[in-house]
């Protein structure tokens, strides 16, 4: 689990330099870096750019890593600073002028706007979608934080101020209501009943 | 469905079951798959969650993951191998000898790989470009677009040679590519197009991407704008350090190898090495998919801090002149410099406003001074 108390023992056997520990710093924090690097920039290649190049960066430099007490955060702070120069190297490249002066207002896309901008087949997105709208902004929050910033049940509790049982519980009614959504959109578009098939399947057989 | 009561929020509460999804925990992997095989009838719930939780993370797939993660490591390897390139010969003997077991287990992969390359791709060299193949040449100077009997389209560069195979869209679409071309393939999954370099071995099942295989210099390199491609050494180079099965280039990146032939001591020589092959993304505009690796495709010429010579190099094969260095030590200056459509005079004194030299011209020939 991501930013748990064992990300210290990783991050302690990574300056002693364990191939193993950084393999799994990458495999723990991918998908919560990543994301907040595609929210800063709108720009996942280039997110994961920056994560590749933060995490070998952590590997030259694993002898005179700090200590760090939340190796998440430290993390987090690093891939700011890392897609911040990547941005300012492009500026002066002025290759980018364009790109560069709609990123100067730089404002976050909401956890909505990213979920419109996934890649997958249209109709089911806009599904979920539909389902997603109906839920409450907390309910959402909650999503984004747990799925999408890939934070553990105690950093969200931490940071919402309210108790691990309540996150949890309101993570797992929204998760219902999604599902319970689903299953009744997609029961009109699903097969015809069982014993309807049977007879198209029976009739195929009688004709041949 | 749900008789048991297990649900998908359920399963998406389980941080387990979320890596297993993304395929971030080998352990959680085996749990899960064990138990999806253990229990078929929640097999359906387990693949709406998947999909739940694919959505609900911004869209990252296991199979993203997985590619991001091979980038990484390839990333990774090179860092680590890229001191030891630069350590002198004499070094201290504890460091010697494993490293003459890695030369020699190198050596032998790579035989292996050729010749599981070489009986892999055996037909497709047996009737290469024999006969009736067809071949198509663009001089120094001009560009040459070409659309293929399956759809495919190419823009070939100056200076550049591209053989399509007799058999061509028949059972599969190999060309032969010497100099350096553009190409927008179209899908065919059952027949992959093959572009062959003295290199290197670019499989494809419908894309975009670029190739520069000049025999004159020093590497080859392929550039992707999007999708996939596989790239193997090329059976006749054995020294490209690429693995058996190739190497999964993701878009905006391009792959670079030492060719064959070139010469450890040429003036400038890039700094890589012959058994060495590396990835890196590509540069410029890459988020309008105009990056700089295909400028030439837009009629543009552009020089990202390279050397004279090699810039002499391109200049010739754009412009159909011969360029000569007759003071040696120009071809160290580098330069900065996009032309859209100015003559080789224009190119060559916007180049002299930032630094100095001569140039005098007979005819087709340039010699700098």
């Amino acid at each position: 689990m991501a930013a748990g108390t064992t990300g210290n023992e990783t991050w302690r056997a990574l300056k002693n330099g364990s191939e193993e520990a950084l393999l799994k710093l990458y495999n723990e924090h991918y998908l919560g870096l990543v994301n907040y690097g595609t929210q800063m920039v709108h720009d996942r290649e280039l997110a994961v750019e920056c994560f590749t190049e933060l995490l070998i960066d952590l590997w030259d430099k694993r002898a005179r890593l700090p200590v760090v007490e939340n190796v998440r955060s430290y993390l987090l702070s690093c891939m700011r600073r890392a897609i911040l120069h990547k941005l300012r190297s492009a500026q002066r490249r002025q290759e980018k002028e364009q790109q560069l002066s709609r990123m100067g207002e730089a404002y976050e896309a909401s956890y909505e706007e990213r979920l419109q901008a996934i890649q997958m087949d249209e109709a089911q997105k806009r599904r979920l979608l539909q389902s997603f709208e109906k839920l409450t902004p907390r309910q959402q929050e909650l999503l984004k934080l747990r799925y999408f910033d890939n934070l553990p049940y105690e950093a969200i509790a931490g940071k919402c101020g309210i108790s691990v049982r309540t996150t949890y519980n309101i993570i797992h009614n929204a998760l219902k209501s999604l599902r319970q959504d689903l299953d009744a959109s997609g029961a009109r578009e699903q097969l015809p009943p069982l014993p309807v098939l049977l007879v198209f399947i029976l009739m195929h057989y009688l004709v041949q | 469905m749900d008789t048991s009561g297990f649900t998908i929020e359920d399963l998406l509460a389980d941080a387990s079951f979320l890596q297993y999804c993304l395929g971030t925990d080998p352990a959680a992997v085996a749990y899960w798959t064990r138990w999806v095989e253990e229990h078929p009838r929640h097999k359906a719930t387990v693949e709406k969650a998947r999909e739940l939780y694919f959505f609900l993370n911004g869209g990252t797939t296991a199979a993203q993951f997985e590619a991001d993660r091979e980038y990484f490591l390839q990333q990774w390897k090179q860092r680590r191998q890229a001191p030891e390139v630069f350590v002198p010969l004499g070094g201290s003997g504890m460091r010697r000898r494993p490293r003459r077991r890695v030369w020699a287990a190198m050596a032998v992969l790579l035989l292996l790989a050729g010749g599981a390359l070489l009986w892999h791709y055996r037909p497709a060299f047996r009737n290469a470009p024999a006969a009736k193949a067809t071949v198509y040449h663009a001089k120094a100077g001009e560009r040459k677009q070409l659309r293929l009997p399956d759809g495919s389209a190419i823009l070939l560069n100056g200076g550049s040679t591209i053989t399509v195979a007799a058999d061509f869209n028949q059972r599969s679409r190999n060309v032969y590519l010497s100099g350096e071309a553009y190409f927008e393939v179209a899908p065919d999954a059952g027949q992959p197009f093959m572009v062959h370099t003295p290199a290197i071995l670019i499989k494809v099942l419908g894309t975009t991407f670029n190739v520069k295989a000049y025999p004159e210099d020093t590497v080859t390199e392929t550039a992707l704008l999007e999708g996939a491609i596989q790239v193997y050494a090329s059976s006749s180079a054995g020294r490209s350090g690429l693995p058996e099965n190739g190497v999964l280039l993701s878009s905006r990146r391009k792959l670079q190898v030492a060719n064959p032939e070139a010469k450890a001591g040429l003036p400038s020589a890039t700094r890589l090495q012959a058994s060495r092959y590396r990835v890196i993304p590509l540069t410029g505009d890459t988020a309008l998919n105009k990056p700089l690796e295909t400028d030439w495709t837009r009629g543009r010429l552009t020089f990202n801090d390279q050397p004279f010579d090699i810039i002499a190099r391109e200049l010739e094969r754009w412009y159909g002149v011969k360029i000569r260095f007759e003071d040696a030590q120009l071809k160290q200056y580098r330069f900065v410099a996009t032309f859209d459509k100015e003559s080789i005079d224009q190119v060559l004194r916007a180049l002299q406003a930032t630094s100095s030299f001569h140039y005098r011209r007979l005819q087709d020939t340039i010699i700098l001074y």
